[in-house]
């Protein structure tokens, strides 16, 4: 973090190789967030290049992250996703508790044997939005509750309460 | 992190906690084509942005002047533009302003006047005739001189 905050005053003053490093750290992780949400690696990659493209635009405008540059490239990258989602219709509206299709990635019925892949299919078909959202950003992405608050726009008592009903669903879908 | 869970969610959330050992990569080329794609944006921008930041300083420094300050600068600038383009453009202000009394354009004539000679007629001299009577004495050294004329100085 302490590298993130010499980061974070490099590219605010436009450091041309700090932004590069930023790049480098934050595209994978960010990538993979992304495919996790949308299930597409292409519509992955075109939200990687969106982020730099938004961070580069607050940048030039002297705005951009304050403090947190990870959590700020994760919410830029959250609302990419939701925007992607409403565009391409993956889902059937981000406020409804229904059933997500994300098409040819997920997992096989044969996986569904398998612990990790079962586990996966709760995530993307049995989880609200929010939900989902909450679960991957606390224990995939491994952000803290206030992070993870900061990312979504919602207050951290909110965050917790998302996340123990997330909780309680994957059990239930784990039991039957 | 803080946060206590039941001991059947401390499990759930391990699971949960696997699922990140069977993440996917982001495919090389990809990777490449976009950190490409990043450093051409990077530069384009610092170049555009240090324009754009010398153009916001010198409006900042005008921002902060007090009014009567940017007033007189304002001001100055608009005379000296007057005075620099009524100078350049001095002659043809001259003569859109006041063309009946524009300097006009002298006629050079080619024509060069001659001196008339126009002669005077030429007085003709006139003989008086004296008639010597026969009683006057001819006097060689007298010859011509009478009384009352005036004498030419001898040379």
């Amino acid at each position: 973090m302490d590298d993130d905050l010499r980061l974070l005053e490099a590219i605010k003053s436009l450091d041309h190789e700090a932004i590069v490093v930023v790049f480098d750290r934050y595209a994978p992780i960010l990538y993979r967030y992304a495919l996790r949400l949308c299930g597409n690696p292409n519509e992955a990659d075109d939200i990687v290049g969106d982020v730099f493209a938004e961070l580069l635009k607050h940048l030039k405008k002297g705005e951009g992250p304050r403090e947190n540059l990870r959590s700020y490239l994760y919410q830029i990258a959250y609302h990419k996703v939701v925007d992607h989602a409403r565009h391409s219709q993956h889902t059937t509206g981000y406020d409804e508790a229904g059933p997500v299709t994300t098409g040819e990635t997920l997992p096989s019925q044969n996986e569904h044997r398998d612990e990790l892949g079962m586990l996966e299919v709760i995530i993307q078909k049995n989880l609200t939005p929010d939900q989902r959202h909450v679960i991957v950003l606390r224990f995939l992405e491994e952000l803290s509750i206030k992070e993870t608050a900061e990312i979504l726009g919602k207050n951290e008592n909110n965050i917790k309460v998302i996340q123990n009903r997330a909780i309680a669903r994957i059990r239930k879908y784990l039991e039957r | 992190m803080t946060d206590n869970f039941d001991p059947q969610d401390e499990e759930i959330i391990a699971r949960l906690r696997k699922l990140k050992s069977a993440e996917k990569d982001y495919p090389a080329g990809n990777f490449k084509r976009r950190r490409a794609a990043l450093r051409r944006q990077t530069s384009g921008m610092i170049l555009a942005g240090s324009v754009a930041g010398f153009l916001k300083g010198r409006a900042k420094i005008l921002s902060q002047m007090p009014a009567s300050g940017v007033e007189i600068i304002l001001v100055g600038t608009l005379v000296a533009a007057t005075g620099l383009g009524a100078y350049y453009f001095r002659d043809d202000i001259k003569s859109w302003l006041n063309p009946v009394t524009a300097t006009p354009v002298t006629a050079v004539s080619t024509h060069t006047p001659r001196p008339s000679l126009t002669a005077s007629p030429t007085p003709t001299p006139t003989a008086t005739l004296i008639l010597a009577s026969p009683t006057d004495k001819v006097r060689p050294t007298d010859q011509g001189w009478h009384y009352g004329q005036t004498r030419t100085p001898k040379p």
